[in-house]
């Protein structure tokens, strides 16, 4: 038989190596593996694992290469495995499949069936990113994996501070699974349990406990908040844990939270093969700029490995009240931003004429007050329109980032005394306001956007959420929407997104924009274009009781209409 | 420049259509083929790639002389967008124009006496 070159395998049977290729092959070679760099002559070096079996296995068919007996019967038994399996994991996903029964639950507790088949997915993978949307119940499909896998005890959990209690409820409400919540950021005689949950600031003193293989399965609650890499103390405990465990399971319905190529820096706690070296996935899937070249196919390949799962609410039959998203212009109050504006000045004449790194830290500072300022413009409008949400008898999710808005906030709010959920609160106070929410002690929650993610109840108590300051980053808004828009949910859920005409918010939005597109083409590469729902009719109705309640108030007291209530139908005024 | 409030219903609804829909933006492909999905599957008729001249050629131009243009951040300069939309504004048979784009950009509400209106790519995708 004619062959073009030679393939055999190195480093002691983990890697393949090609070889003495004819010409015209490598170039066939490069046009079919992009992680092969253009510029190599050769020899190319493949990692063996089942994928790379596949593929090379076909290439072969076409462009025979010279090799042993051995080498020979290793790439076609890789192939097969790769064939198997990927009938195993179809099979898996089918409606019809039937999961094992699971022991271990608390009596009454089920395990869903789309539950089950990402249970039984990882048993088999061993590394799964479940990336099921939001409201799915991915924290009860890990509690299921722990009790139908034996080999995953003891695990390690970690997650973000707010969810440490949060876990350890629901796996004893679900499981019968013994939980132990970390307490110190250093080494301590563990207790004997199934599970421990870290916060994802204890990892770092715990490198050298991972080391010693204790656990034998890792998840990561929400992963992308390792998505500055394993560089991190935080990041590198994560990667060392991950390296000493058997099962690893990422939990996320957004894994990007910027742009796509965050995908390379989770996959390295969860599996590390997929997107090969940085070298390798920046060649493939990147172009010159670092953004992902086609992020649709970036995204089918991950489905196609079967690392990454993600179900939507409605391909399993999980039927919630819809969401709309309203964008609404609001006031700009242009006096709050005239001191912060001439100091702002001030900065950006040193960030184009100072020296290189006051340049870069003018700009961000810049770029922080720009921010700020754009917020405290709007903060007295996003408060009326907070109050007018309240009056109408609907409890408001309030969403901000700077301190000296919710300042404002709280000021014009004050006879509302609303909850606090921000960065100034311990988890124990956060824990304490979230309660003062829920029973109705209050109408108005006020949370801070990088402090939501995972929090679970709210959904019983609310269904409109305002934001009152946007984050650079789509995933947030989402992570936030989520936490209303879940299992349990009786009313249609209404996001409002407050913005002025100035300041930061028309480049952020644009920002976002191109950063959500990204995102999606990845986790959903199969959806064509969606329709956002932006129903106002639930807005309507609620302007419409309110005034009904401020027009019997006033003809109860005084004539004269309220102040507050000609300023809130000019911040409505433009939706009728 | 004046956003969603139009004073023909048609175009206020094309700029709500544009506005509501989450287009892919990781090319001007990919963002004109999904302009073209949704005035398609709304019902809307349209001509792609209409040559005004040899040099000035609509992304889109729609019954009653709307032309759709689109346009990526970063891609072209603010102020080559706006003689673009200036060169179109002269030929009669354009009425008004919509610029679909995620740039944010000042635009006079007409140019020519013929409307213009901006429809932000970004909206949706909020």
């Amino acid at each position: 038989m004619r062959t073009y070159g030679e393939l055999r395998l190195i480093e002691g049977g983990t890697a393949w190596e090609m070889s003495s290729l004819e010409p015209h092959v490598a170039i066939r070679l490069k046009h079919i593996f992009p992680r092969v760099p253009k510029q190599s002559a050769g020899p190319f070096r493949f990692p063996r694992d089942l994928m790379h079996a596949a593929d090379l296995d076909w290439f072969l068919s076409r462009y025979p290469l010279a090799m042993s007996d051995r080498d020979r019967d290793a790439l076609r038994g890789g192939r097969l495995d790769f064939e198997m399996q990927q009938a195993e994991m179809e099979r898996i996903l089918l409606p019809e499949y039937l999961p094992p029964a699971v022991a271990g639950l608390r009596e009454g507790q089920k395990v869903r069936h789309y539950q089950m088949q990402a249970v039984e997915l990882l048993r088999r993978r061993r590394s799964l990113l479940l990336g099921d949307e939001g409201g799915l119940g991915k924290t009860y499909t890990a509690a299921a994996f722990l009790c139908a896998e034996s080999g995953a005890l003891p695990a390690a959990v970690v997650c973000d501070p707010h969810m440490q209690k949060q876990w350890k409820d629901k796996l004893t409400a679900f499981t019968h699974l013994r939980v132990h919540v970390i307490s110190k950021a250093s080494p301590y005689d563990l207790p004997p349990a199934d599970v421990y949950v870290f916060r994802i600031s204890q990892i770092g003193g715990w490198a050298d406990i991972f080391a010693t293989d204790f656990f034998k399965a890792a998840i990561f609650d929400e992963p992308q908040s390792l998505r500055t890499g394993t560089s991190t103390a935080k990041g590198g405990a994560a990667k060392v844990l991950s390296n000493h465990v058997s099962y690893r399971l990422g939990l996320t319905a957004t894994p990007i939270y910027n742009y796509g190529i965050e995908m390379w820096n989770v996959m390295q706690f969860i599996d590390d093969s997929i997107l090969g070296s940085f070298a390798d996935f920046s060649r493939e899937w990147t172009d010159d700029m670092g953004r992902i070249r086609d992020p649709k196919a970036l995204g089918t390949y991950l489905r196609e490995q079967h690392v990454l799962l993600r179900r939507l609410k409605s391909d399993v039959g999980l039927e919630l009240p819809k969401v709309s998203r309203i964008i609404e212009y609001v006031d700009f109050d242009a006096k709050a931003v005239q001191s912060i504006e001439d100091l702002a000045r001030v900065l950006a004449i040193r960030a184009t004429t100072g020296t290189f790194v006051e340049r870069g830290q003018a700009a961000r500072e810049l770029d922080m007050m720009v921010r700020q300022a754009t917020g405290v413009s709007k903060a007295k409008a996003v408060a009326q329109f907070v109050r007018l949400m309240v009056e109408a008898g609907e409890p408001v999710l309030l969403v901000g980032w700077h301190r000296a808005v919710y300042d404002i906030w709280l000021e014009e709010l004050a006879d509302l005394r609303p909850a606090m959920y921000t960065g100034s609160e311990t988890a124990a106070q956060k824990n304490k306001e979230k309660d003062r929410f829920l029973s109705g002690d209050t109408d108005v929650m006020i949370m801070s956007l990088r402090s939501g993610a995972g929090i679970d109840d709210l959904q019983f108590r609310s269904s409109v959420v305002v934001f009152g300051e946007l984050d650079w980053s789509p995933g947030i808004h989402q992570q936030i929407i989520w936490r209303l828009d879940r299992e349990g949910q009786e009313d249609p859920v209404t996001a409002f997104f407050l913005v002025s005409e100035e300041g930061s918010d028309p480049p952020i939005m644009d920002v976002l924009g191109i950063k959500a597109s990204e995102a999606h083409q990845i986790v959903d590469p199969h959806l064509g274009v969606q329709k956002v729902d932006d129903d106002t009719t639930n807005l309507g109705r609620l302007v419409e009781r309110y005034l009904q309640k401020v027009s019997k108030a006033s003809k109860k007291t005084s004539p004269a209409p309220a102040p507050a209530m000609q300023l809130e139908l000019a911040t409505t005024g433009s939706l009728f | 420049m004046t956003t969603a409030i139009a004073t023909s219903p048609s175009i206020a609804d094309v700029i709500r259509l544009v506005q509501r829909s989450r287009l892919d933006l990781s090319s001007e492909k990919h963002l004109q083929e999904g302009v073209a999905e949704v005035l398609q599957s709304a019902g809307i008729a349209f001509e792609r790639e209409k040559r005004l001249s040899a040099k000035d050629i609509p992304d889109f131009l729609l019954a009653g002389g709307v032309v759709i243009e689109c346009k990526m951040r970063n891609k072209s300069k603010k102020m080559d967008i706006f003689k673009q939309l200036t060169r179109y504004a002269t030929y009669p048979e354009v009425t008004s124009i919509i610029l679909a784009s995620n740039v944010s950009m000042g635009l006079p509400p007409e140019i020519d006496g013929k409307p213009l209106y901006a429809a932000s790519l970004s909206h949706g995708w909020i």
